[in-house]
Parts: structure tokens; C-alpha cells; sequence
């Protein structure tokens, strides 16, 4: 692994000094899992590593009227276990279980997750389906913005120099609401997914995102649409996954081609609606 | 220029005081610092889980974690399992059910069987499993892997 500073800031304003007076050679460290595979296979090498870790209260998950917030260095395992108590989260819990194994979960974050912005990051399709918000601490200001306008690429987020997510915050939803997160990879476990959906429908909405199949998280808008007019049953869910599939533009890579990608998006999308209106699969 | 770091951790129940370019992760601290060598070096990027050690009870990819970051933390590694010449009744469950061959994942599989146990004393085939999975056998003996940890959780039944 190259040479570098390691710092360890006591406070936000201190990390974000440290961000922007090192820039592109500033590295934010959670729970590592990716930015030292990225070290060491030398994809990076930046000349400061920042760890977040030691920040009081950015290891704190709590409830409030705003949602649940979830602190950008509380791991995926404390995060699936405080969601243990909320059944409408649960696509979320889904979600972050379907990551790699346990002992990633055991350090991983869901802020990092989102943070490294990968079209397949498993967490992302859930916190778009349940609304979050991404709450950021910088230098010129702080700032708030929906998870949806969050990236910019495969990689690529819309923060700037010197910003931190301090944490991501999930909105209060009706606890007969309900969400399923459904992936698809070549081994059932510790896999990257080929194609990942999320489902979440509560009294008003049907909302599907879709993961691995287009350079960001994408939502199932003509789907939504047909399921907003039409409400969710097992008829519609049909017509519905169908739909789904024209909201993703994949590539062909080493886990799957576009044509098969395209024909899980359906199988997946037929899936998660049925179970959310309750019906089996004919 | 890089900085070098002091730092304490426990490690095994005995406190250890060491100083660490920050560049080095713990496997490496615990295997060439330590002479620890239980946990192994395997894919490098948290596939294998030939690495496993417990920090603060919770088991993790030691190869993907910078010693640095380990000061004031509680780890438990292989070495640390049993008493004075006595096995620990996961490490004697492995040897009963034959639950090692080449020996390369068998650090990481009982500690993962340690972990599994500490926070659901009787878990299922399929929850022993999938605990498991982020723990490769080279040999593919996960059969008597998965016996093993199930005989010691079927003690714990009583």
C-alpha cells in the first residue's frame, strides 16, 4: 500500500479543512472496504486519508419526527439491526443484508455506500425508493438534498471540495407501508448484484428503483405511473413489470449481458410488486 | 512523508503498545508485530475471510482495516481461543467433525463459529451458512464446517 497522512479530525468543520486544503489528495475513510482494495491494487493514491470514524456523533442512528438518521460512520450491521423495529423500513434491511458478508457489514457504511456511488450499490435503490435525504456539512455551508439528485456518474456524486456527509436521513412512512429489495447475482452470497430492484409501496404510491442497469440508480417511472393510475394488484403488477424494464439501459459486463439484465428486470420487478399486493405468482 | 502512529490495543486479553506507519493494516500488525499468524493473508480484498479476527466481539476482514485505526479496540484472534494446552470447545467441535484439511480457512471459520454463537446460541443449518459466507475453504469441506458449529450450538440447546 502507498504512503500517506493519516488524520484522525475531532469535529465535521475540521474534517472539511482538512478535505479542502488537500483536495483530490484527501480521501474521507469509513469503513474502508472499498478504499483499501482501491489502495492497495493502487487505483488511488491519494497523499491524506481522512478518518471520519472519530467524529462524535456521526456514529449515532436515531429516530425523530424528521425519519430515522443514520450517521455517516454507524456500520451496515447496527444499521439492519435498528431497522429490526420498523417493518416499513424493511426494504432497506433487505438491502444492506444483501451486501457482501458479514464481516464487510461489520465495518461498511450506508453513507459510504452511497458515497462511492456505484450503479450497483445495493442501498442505493432502497433509500431511493423510501425517499432519503443526504444531509452534507462543508465548508461554505451546509446543504440538504434528495438521495435521487445525489449522483453524478458511475463514481461520480455532486459533492464538492471540502464537503462530508454527515448523514443520510430516511422520512417517517405508515407503518402499513411496506418495500422489497429483490437482487440478483451469480453466487446467492457475497456478490456484486446484476441487476438489484427496489420495491416500496405505501397507502398513495408504488415506487421501483432499479440498480446495475444504467450509469446511476434509476427509478421505474412509466411503471410508477401505470401503478398511480391504475393501483397495484396482480393484473397491474404484470403490465407494471413490464414497464419496468424500458426504465433500464444496461451494458453487457463480466456478471451479465444487457439482454439478460433487461429479462431480470422483469422477473424481479413481477416479483417484489406481487409480493407487495400480496398475490403469488401464477 | 508519512507519520507514524502509537497506539493500544488489547490484543488476546493483553494490552499491547505499539507504534504503526499508518499504510499497514492489521493483519499485517498482528502477523509480523505480533507474530500472530493465525489469521491468514488470502484474496486481500474481503472475499476470503481467511483474515477474520474479532474487534470488539465482531468479526471483520483484518486486511481491511489500517492498524491505526485500532487503538483502543479489543481483538481476539485464533491464538487467543481456549485456555493454557486446553482447546476451546469450537476449536475441539472442528477436529471431532474432521472440520479441517489444509487448515488455511480453519482460524477464520471457528472464530466465525464463536461470533455466530455469541449472538444466536442456536442458529439453524441455513443461518450457520450463510454467517459463514464470507468464509472460503479452499478444500470445499464446508460440510463438517458447518457440523462442527452446528454440534457445539446443539450443546448450547442443552
Amino acid at each position: 500500500m502507498h504512503k500517506f497522512e493519516y488524520h484522525e479530525p475531532k469535529t465535521i468543520s475540521e474534517a472539511s479543512v482538512l478535505l479542502q486544503t488537500y483536495g483530490d489528495q484527501a480521501k474521507i475513510l469509513a469503513g474502508g472496504t472499498d478504499l483499501l482494495i482501491r489502495f492497495r491494487r493502487g487505483v488511488i493514491e491519494p497523499q491524506h486519508v481522512v478518518n471520519i470514524k472519530k467524529i462524535p456523533g456521526l456514529d449515532r442512528i436515531a429516530i425523530s419526527q424528521e425519519g430515522i438518521e443514520i450517521g455517516a460512520a454507524v456500520s451496515m450491521v447496527e444499521t439492519e439491526k435498528f431497522l429490526a423495529g420498523f417493518p416499513q423500513y424493511q426494504v432497506l434491511a433487505q438491502a444492506i443484508h444483501s451486501v457482501a458478508s458479514c464481516q464487510i457489514r461489520n465495518r461498511a457504511t450506508v453513507a459510504g455506500n452511497v458515497c462511492n456511488a456505484s450503479p450497483a450499490a445495493d442501498t442505493v435503490p432502497a433509500l431511493v425508493v423510501l425517499d432519503a435525504k443526504v444531509n452534507i456539512r462543508g465548508v461554505q455551508g451546509d446543504r440538504c438534498i434528495a438521495i435521487e439528485n445525489f449522483f453524478a456518474g458511475p463514481g461520480k456524486t455532486v459533492l464538492v471540495s471540502g464537503e462530508i456527509v454527515s448523514s443520510i436521513v430516511i422520512p417517517p412512512a405508515a407503518e402499513t407501508a411496506a418495500g422489497v429489495y429483490l437482487k440478483q447475482s451469480r453466487r446467492r452470497l457475497v456478490d456484486l448484484a446484476i441487476v438489484g430492484l427496489a420495491a416500496f409501496s405505501d397507502a398513495q404510491t408504488v415506487k421501483i428503483a432499479l440498480g446495475s442497469v444504467a450509469p446511476t440508480v434509476v427509478r421505474a417511472q412509466a411503471a410508477e405511473q401505470l401503478l398511480a393510475q391504475q393501483g397495484l394488484n396482480r393484473t397491474t403488477a404484470l403490465a407494471a413489470a413490464k414497464l419496468t424494464a424500458m426504465s433500464a439501459v444496461p451494458i453487457s459486463d463480466i456478471r451479465g449481458s444487457r439482454e439478460y439484465r433487461l429479462a431480470l428486470v422483469e422477473v424481479l420487478a413481477q416479483r417484489a410488486l406481487l409480493a407487495l399486493c400480496g398475490g403469488e405468482e401464477e | 512523508m508519512m507519520t507514524s502512529k502509537a497506539i493500544t490495543m488489547k490484543v488476546n486479553g493483553r494490552d499491547e503498545r505499539l507504534t504503526v506507519d499508518p499504510n499497514r493494516t492489521l493483519l499485517s500488525v498482528l502477523r509480523e508485530d505480533l507474530e500472530l499468524t493465525g489469521a491468514k493473508p488470502g484474496c486481500e480484498a474481503g472475499e476470503c475471510g481467511a483474515c477474520t479476527v474479532l474487534v470488539d466481539g465482531r468479526p471483520v476482514n483484518s486486511c481491511m482495516i489500517l492498524a491505526v485505526e485500532m487503538d483502543g479496540t479489543d481483538i481476539l484472534t485464533i491464538e487467543g481461543l481456549g485456555g493454557e494446552g486446553a482447546l476451546d470447545e469450537m476449536q475441539q467441535a472442528f477436529v471431532d467433525h474432521f472440520a479441517l484439511q489444509c487448515g488455511y480457512c480453519t482460524p477464520g471459520m471457528i472464530l466465525m463459529g464463536k461470533a455466530l454463537l455469541a449472538e444466536n446460541p442456536c442458529p439453524s443449518e441455513d443461518e450457520v451458512k450463510e454467517f459463514i459466507s464470507g468464509n472460503l475453504c479452499r478444500c470445499t469441506g464446508y460440510e463438517n464446517i458447518v457440523r462442527a458449529i452446528l454440534a457445539v450450538a446443539a450443546r448450547n440447546r442443552g
